[in-house]
């Protein structure tokens, strides 16, 4: 492991029931790095994130935070991590603050007045005392978003995070992400289907398509290898063309033989 | 152990949250003082002492261990378990740096302390509900054997915890899990009375064993073989249940 990478995923593979899955994935994010991973629904983006975090085991692969292998010691490994996978997970008969209060009290050093830092972060100040049940769709993933920022975690691990935002949240958001990656030096590792997204908030992305890391690299690197390409939508398009053809190609030389 | 607490606390929080954790809690301090009257006219009906004073606190607890505690086990272990891995919210722990051991055994920590606050409420409403009844032996040694009876009737019920534990993570849903563990245990009760030597080895045979410590009638090796039995079954079954629990993919 190279020194500065503060998540390694070193040869993950995971293959459901139903043989869809994720195979020999590999990914190492720096400090520092805001890395998207990008890829149409299904192709395996939620798998590699929950892997990361601990919420589901590999089959094969070794998975290190900060050194540490979260499914050996899953307590260092997740010290300086914040995370939101999927829809926020969050009580609905408690009260925002509650939920945060109870985040809170898993982290020792962590003072009490942390739990209105975050909850203003995300401009949830004037709503933590309400039942997170009255919360819109918007306010609830805000929430996530702010329980996950709670410990202020030197790395954030952010599956589909402008969920249910309309779109001044999704600006607001982004410009988030941008703030606490320029201030705090904070890493992120997020997943987005929607590339313009990733675009606007990466600086290194990587592409899963059918379960597999097709292509990783900076923005400037994937436009480059992509040659006549302009923007990362028409290179995803051209590459993802690439992919099936090759895969047809494979089918048909099995075929043959 | 400093995060096993506070892992501890916030399954307790979220109990206390709830409302029906509130109404069972009602339930049970209002429960002895709704069977005074009761056995108080039953007891002018038949001209007899059916209950008196020293026994009033082992009736209640004979019906607080074979309905409202298991009851409120079942739903609290539901909760849980079922409820929280089936809507995810089991994720907000399972993503801090607390290892699952840890979480596992917090949620059993906290199912154990609400059956032992379950059964000191139902102890001192009854003790003090007892008051109102006729006085028919010694009060002293009465209550001192009832107190023992209180504090021996936590083990069965801690087992039956752990044992929910175990089947309510078979299900994605609360409801679902609720209605099945409380249907099993009736099926097992009711067995007790149709193959009572072969549901012996059942740990819900025991959900009355308090009753072998009162009156001193019983051997202290009994005692232990069933102490032990008791104990043998919470460990197996804590054992398969962190299994289970620690391969949960959320």
């Amino acid at each position: 492991m190279e020194e500065g990478t503060v998540l390694d995923i070193c040869g993950l593979s995971k293959t459901y029931k139903n043989k869809r899955g994720v195979d020999r994935i590999s990914i190492q994010v720096s400090q520092g790095d805001v890395y998207g991973l990008f890829g149409p629904n299904g192709a395996g983006k939620t798998t590699v994130m929950k892997a990361a975090t601990g919420l589901m085991k590999a089959d094969q692969g070794i998975i290190r935070l900060f050194g540490h292998d979260v499914a050996v010691d899953h307590e260092a490994a997740m010290n300086q991590v914040g995370v939101l996978i999927e829809k926020p997970a969050l009580l609905e008969y408690m009260t925002g603050y509650k939920n945060l209060e109870l985040a809170a009290r898993l982290y020792p050093r962590l003072p009490k007045a942390r739990i209105d830092e975050a909850l203003a972060l995300v401009g949830l100040e004037a709503h933590g005392r309400e039942k997170v049940a009255h919360y819109s769709l918007g306010m609830k993933q805000r929430l996530g978003i702010a329980s996950a920022l709670l410990s202020k975690p030197r790395l954030l691990i952010l599956d589909e995070p402008t969920n249910g935002l309309d779109i001044e949240g999704m600006i607001e958001m982004r410009s988030l992400i941008a703030q606490l990656a320029r201030e705090e030096r904070m890493t992120f590792f997020l997943s987005s289907h929607l590339i313009t997204e990733m675009e606007l908030v990466c600086n290194r992305i990587g592409i899963v398509y059918g379960g597999r890391l097709i292509q990783e690299g900076t923005i400037d690197e994937l436009l480059q290898s992509g040659g006549q390409t302009q923007s990362l939508e028409s290179f995803y398009v051209s590459r993802i063309q690439a992919v099936r053809e090759e895969e047809r190609n494979g089918a048909v030389e099995a075929g043959r033989r | 152990m400093e995060l096993l607490k506070r892992a501890a606390v916030n399954e307790l929080d979220k109990l206390l949250a709830k409302g029906k954790t509130k109404l069972f809690l009602l339930l049970t301090g209002l429960l002895p003082v709704i069977g005074m009257p009761i056995v108080l006219q039953l007891q002018n009906m038949f001209g007899v002492t059916g209950v008196g004073r020293d026994q009033y606190p082992i009736a209640v607890l004979n019906m607080m261990t074979l309905f409202i505690v298991p009851l409120t086990v079942f739903m609290n272990a539901s909760d849980m378990f079922s409820g929280e891995l089936g809507d995810k919210t089991i994720r907000s722990m399972l993503v801090r740096p607390v290892s699952r051991m840890k979480i596992f055994a917090s949620k059993l920590l906290a199912l154990f302390a609400a059956v032992a606050v379950q059964l000191g409420l139902a102890g001192l409403v009854s003790a003090g509900a007892s008051f109102f009844l006729p006085a028919a032996g010694s009060i002293g040694q009465g209550m001192a054997e009832a107190a023992l009876a209180y504090a021996a009737a936590a083990l069965p019920m801690f087992v039956l915890c752990i044992a929910a534990a175990v089947l309510a993570q078979g299900f994605k849903n609360a409801s679902g899990a609720l209605a099945v563990l409380i249907l099993l245990y009736g099926a097992l009760k009711l067995l007790e009375y149709i193959f009572p030597h072969v549901m012996a080895f059942s740990p819900t045979a025991y959900t009355d064993w308090h009753s072998l410590w009162i009156g001193g009638s019983v051997s202290f090796g009994k005692l232990f073989t069933i102490f032990n039995f008791l104990a043998g079954c919470g460990i197996v079954m804590y054992a398969l249940g962190y299994m289970a629990f620690d391969n949960k993919e959320v």
